[in-house]
């Protein structure tokens, strides 16, 4: 009934068009392979740098594949790290509180950035951990 | 309690862990357009940095820029950010009132005098000496003149303080003028819209926090990472306009498959502006997805352009008999998009290895 009040007929969503940009992000992340497999030094694909429409990310996403790690990272909303079929080629995405996408980057390192523990976080956390050592063994345990 | 001094101590005591606060910088470098490596290269100049004071002047507006970024929606980068600042003055938004919130001003700008980062949101009038727009018994004219003194650079919110805005609109009765006809020593960032987009406030906050100085602006003042692409440029509805494929009223056809609104008047070809690849409400959709065509509302004089519904003359953007060629060249359409993009990214890699102190051209 609501479509003869208002018909509304999409076409074609241009969000389902390979726009062409896809390619030469994945040749983008080539490079970064080859150079990170060669000296160790990796780097990062922006997604959003590129106009890519959804269907063009869903190619990258599929030819890139997946590999042996994945990772969920709470911190001010869920990041996940997913290493693909390709070692050392990782796709992360960062997602807020909300759930929605803030960022998302192909990125070519050992480990993720976001990964590692920092040194401050360390050393706030060595404090804390240093603070209950020295409490009376009672109140450590309780 | 001493407040935290660094922007890393103000993160320690709020309880954001250094990962929390590399995503948020990952995520900024993404929307400004800097190349990836920023990210953690922004994490890392951030924490080091001192707390900046931030003065925010409302003038002659209508608050909708200060509900632009106050209900932007919660927890998000833009209200971390304001959170890093040291914002001494926002009337609107401050407990204090009367006296004493006039007392923490001059103490504001007293203390930090030379650095403090001022935010300017409404035209300043000038007709009887400014008497159509005053704060505690003093003119906005006299107010700016004095703040601007102590003000290590002025960042103009919203079309108003920018341009002019609706105040200046023609009769323009309080001949209302933007800061930049007031203010002529100081670095001066506009950041038009009506209002502007949040994200693209607080993200020349972050490059200031980040480089220690304004973006690159274009000829108009504004941060070329954000202004730098017309809304048709990022336009969704694209593909339509190079096709040719018009809605020709609101509740035809075209309207209903989701066609171009350039003869509805859309405004996005003459418009700088983020919004079709930012947009609006968390990311939701902004005017054109909504079926409704561009304002232009980021541009100077937007009002007093001409009907919002008459389509844009040929003399201002080349007719729409003209798309043909567009059409033809569609396919090359992508790669150049994917190049201009680049170019973007390139700029700023030199940007940030080597951030000289920049004054904005024009
Ligand atoms: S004229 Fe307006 S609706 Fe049409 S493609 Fe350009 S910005 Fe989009």
């Amino acid at each position: 009934m609501q479509d003869e009040v208002f018909p509304l007929r999409f076409e074609r969503a241009p969000a389902a068009v390979l726009t062409g940009n896809a390619r030469p992000v994945l040749a983008e992340v080539a490079a970064l392979a080859e150079r990170f497999a060669e000296s160790g030094a990796g780097g990062a694909v922006d997604l959003a740098a590129m106009p890519l429409s959804p269907a063009d990310v869903d190619w990258l996403r599929g030819t890139l594949g997946r590999g042996e790690v994945s990772a969920v990272i709470e911190a001010a909303g869920a990041s996940s790290v997913e290493e693909t079929a390709f070692a050392g080629v990782w796709w992360v995405t960062h997602r807020n509180p909300l759930g929605e996408v803030v960022a998302e980057l192909i990125e070519v390192a050992a480990v993720p950035a976001i990964i590692a523990a920092a040194r401050e976080d360390a050393a706030a956390g060595a404090a804390r951990l240093a603070a209950i050592v020295a409490a009376p063994a009672a109140e450590a345990l309780a | 309690m001493n407040p935290a001094k660094t922007i890393g101590e103000r993160l320690a005591e709020a309880g954001v862990s250094r990962r929390a606060f590399l995503k948020f910088c990952t995520a900024l470098a993404s929307m400004m357009a800097l190349p990836p490596a920023a990210g953690p290269a922004m994490a890392q100049a951030i924490a080091t940095r001192e707390r900046p004071s931030v003065i925010w002047l409302p003038f002659q507006e209508c608050t909708g820029c200060t509900e632009s970024i106050t209900r932007s929606h919660t927890p998000t980068l833009e209200s971390l950010i304001f959170d890093l600042v040291s914002l001494d003055y926002q009337e609107t938004l401050m407990a204090a009132a009367g006296h004493q919130a006039e007392a923490v001003l001059a103490a504001a700008m007293k203390e930090n005098f030379g650095k403090y980062l001022l935010i300017v949101d409404g035209s300043v009038p000038l007709v009887e000496d400014g008497a159509y727009s005053c704060t505690a018994g003093r003119s906005n004219l006299a107010l700016l003149k004095e703040a601007a003194q102590g003000a290590a650079a002025i960042i103009c919110v919203g079309t108003c303080s920018s341009y002019g805005g609706i105040p200046r609109a023609a009769p323009n009765p309080t001949q209302a003028v933007p800061v930049s006809a007031v203010v002529k020593d100081r670095p001066i960032v506009n950041v038009p819209g009506c209002p502007p987009i949040p994200v693209v406030i607080t993200g020349v906050l972050a490059h200031y926090l980040t480089f220690g100085n304004l973006p690159e602006l274009d000829p108009l003042g504004r941060p070329k990472a954000f202004y730098g692409e017309t809304i048709h440029d990022r336009c969704y509805r694209r593909p339509f306009y190079d096709q040719g494929r018009f809605a020709k009223t609101f509740d035809d056809e075209g309207a209903r498959s989701g066609w171009c609104l350039y003869e509805l008047g859309c405004k996005g070809p003459v418009t700088y502006n983020a919004c079709a690849t930012l947009k609006w409400n968390a990311g939701t959709s902004f005017p054109i997805q909504s079926g409704h065509g561009c304002l232009g509302c980021s541009e100077p004089d937007f009002w007093d352009r001409g009907s919002f519904y008459r389509p844009l003359a040929a003399a201002d953007w080349g007719s729409a008999k003209t798309v043909g060629a567009a059409a033809a060249a569609g396919v090359a359409l992508g790669a150049a998009a994917a190049w201009a993009a680049r170019r973007r990214q390139d700029r700023f890699v030199k940007e940030a290895a080597a951030p000289a102190d920049r004054k904005p051209e024009g």
